[in-house]
């Protein structure tokens, strides 16, 4: 692989880190290559992981992005990654993989491609780990059922799925199963 | 090294003949995916398929294996072993990334952006800028009380952590407290008991509530876990026989005179007379700096 590419990568994954580390935070992927969907996805995904497109409009970015890393093309329900576009994809949270009591760490990722996003003015607070008080990020693009739902599906902890948010510009923020989903 | 010089030396291309950062791209990838679990899972130890290092394991190759998945050539990295800067294994490891990663080298905390480190956190606080990676020999906590893996990840899995407290239990009763000095048991977000590794006692509150990202790395036992920051990380107590930390009270360092910070204690083998030094080698060098400018 090209030095360039592997340093970029390693660039990213920092990004990444800070972001799950920081629930709510925004963080800004490097730029080049080809755009931030492919960077994001081209430090963590290899032959080993599988990977799903939520919504059929997903599905067809799943595959490109399958046949760039190698990963390998599922069912939602057996997926290590999924890519979910839009609004369609809410309701489909509910039947992905959270991982078993003695293995959590085989829960889900989703990664969200949204419009835009605000670290204020959500209607939600995020709470918990790597939090320091509250946040309200605000993601355009979003379904507004996708939070509430992911409160749902996260509320048995350590089980759950864990959040990535993406942005046309680049920026990422995450939501780890850890984090707490009040209403404001 | 700033990050546009080593893109642009030909002769960095391929250094040593490795990749930069030494691992080959899948080993990185899986590294990644489980520290972003293990961040996500706080004080859950996520299993990882531990590769082969130029070092032996049990020398840190589980530190070594997180740093590398993570490491800029505009890094500046600080390796400290048992708080030493200088010791034998600090001074390969940091060779070892001079030479595939290309970073600056620094001993001084606050300068540091990478700091990887055994059995110490440093004296200074440390930010949100920067990253501490702790190597770990042995990241079972429950180990103590339960040879079995299958059974402590069961445990684990149930948070049926009651034979740990009778094991604190049975060590108040024979020695009048909690007599563990170091790999003192620790909750996480009020959820999994973790082992902080070998740290101090003295470091244990460092970790709670901090600014900053903790990540370990066990490569011999394979295990990955993490605490993020501003995360609880409580040390098992109880409410009569309370968690405290080392006591060096009216102990002063010899060589800077710090009386704040955790002491090796020192054993004249003419005299038998003991003195008092710093662990942290970098902070005690800088404090004797500014003695003597």
């Amino acid at each position: 692989m090209h030095q360039e590419q592997t340093i970029r990568d390693h660039a990213t994954f920092r990004a990444i880190l800070q972001a799950m580390s920081r629930p709510g935070t925004i963080q800004q992927l490097p730029a080049g290559g080809d755009g931030p969907l492919q960077t994001l996805l081209s430090t963590l995904l290899d032959q080993e992981v599988s990977l799903a497109g939520i919504d059929p409009a997903a599905a067809d970015l799943a595959a490109e992005v399958a046949r760039r890393t190698g990963s390998r093309i599922t069912a939602l329900e057996q997926a290590d990654f999924l890519l979910a576009i839009g609004d369609s994809a809410a309701g489909s949270l509910t039947v992905l993989k959270r991982g078993s009591s003695d293995y959590p760490e085989t829960g889900a990722t989703v990664i969200f491609l949204v419009d835009g996003i605000n670290p204020e003015g959500g209607a939600y607070s995020l709470s918990g780990p790597g939090i320091k008080d509250e946040v309200y990020p605000e993601f355009s693009g979003i379904s507004d059922k996708v939070l509430p739902l992911l409160a749902e599906v996260n509320r048995d902890f350590p089980l759950g799925i864990d959040a990535m948010i993406l942005d046309r510009q680049g920026q990422l923020t995450c939501i780890p199963r850890s984090t707490k989903i009040g209403e404001r | 090294m700033l990050m546009r010089e080593w893109l642009d030396s030909d002769a960095s291309l391929h250094k040593c003949g490795y990749p930069f950062g030494f691992l080959d791209d899948g080993a990185k990838k899986e590294v990644r995916r489980c520290l972003l679990k293990a961040i996500a899972i706080p004080g859950y130890q996520v299993p990882y398929g531990s590769r082969e290092m130029p070092i032996a394991r049990g020398w840190g190759t589980g530190g070594i294996q997180i740093t590398l998945s993570l490491i800029l050539p505009d890094d500046i990295l600080k390796v400290i072993d048992q708080g030493c800067d200088g010791s034998v294994n600090a001074v390969n490891i940091k060779k070892f990334y001079q030479s595939v990663a290309d970073v600056d080298i620094t001993t001084d905390t606050t300068a540091a952006t990478v700091i990887q480190t055994r059995h110490r956190i440093p004296e200074e606080p440390m930010t949100d800028e920067q990253i501490l990676v702790l190597q770990v020999p042995y990241p079972e906590a429950l180990r103590e009380v339960e040879p079995s893996e299958m059974e402590t990840r069961r445990m684990h899995a149930e948070a049926d952590y009651g034979r740990m407290w009778l094991y604190l239990y049975e060590d108040i009763v024979a020695c009048g407290e909690i007599s563990i000095s170091y790999r003192y048991p620790v909750t996480v977000n009020g959820r999994y008991i973790m082992d902080p590794s070998p740290i101090p006692r003295w470091d244990v509150p460092k970790l709670h509530m901090a600014d900053t990202i903790f990540l370990f790395g066990a490569g011999r036992e394979k295990r990955i876990y993490a605490i993020p920051p501003y995360t609880r990380v409580e040390p098992l107590e109880f409410d009569d026989h309370r968690f405290r930390v080392e006591d060096f009270d009216g102990k002063s360092c010899h060589r800077c005179g710090a009386t704040d910070t955790f002491f090796d204690e020192i054993i004249d083998s003419a005299d038998g007379g003991r003195k008092y030094c710093c662990s942290d080698s970098g902070y005690c060098d800088k404090r004797m700096a500014a003695w003597n400018r």
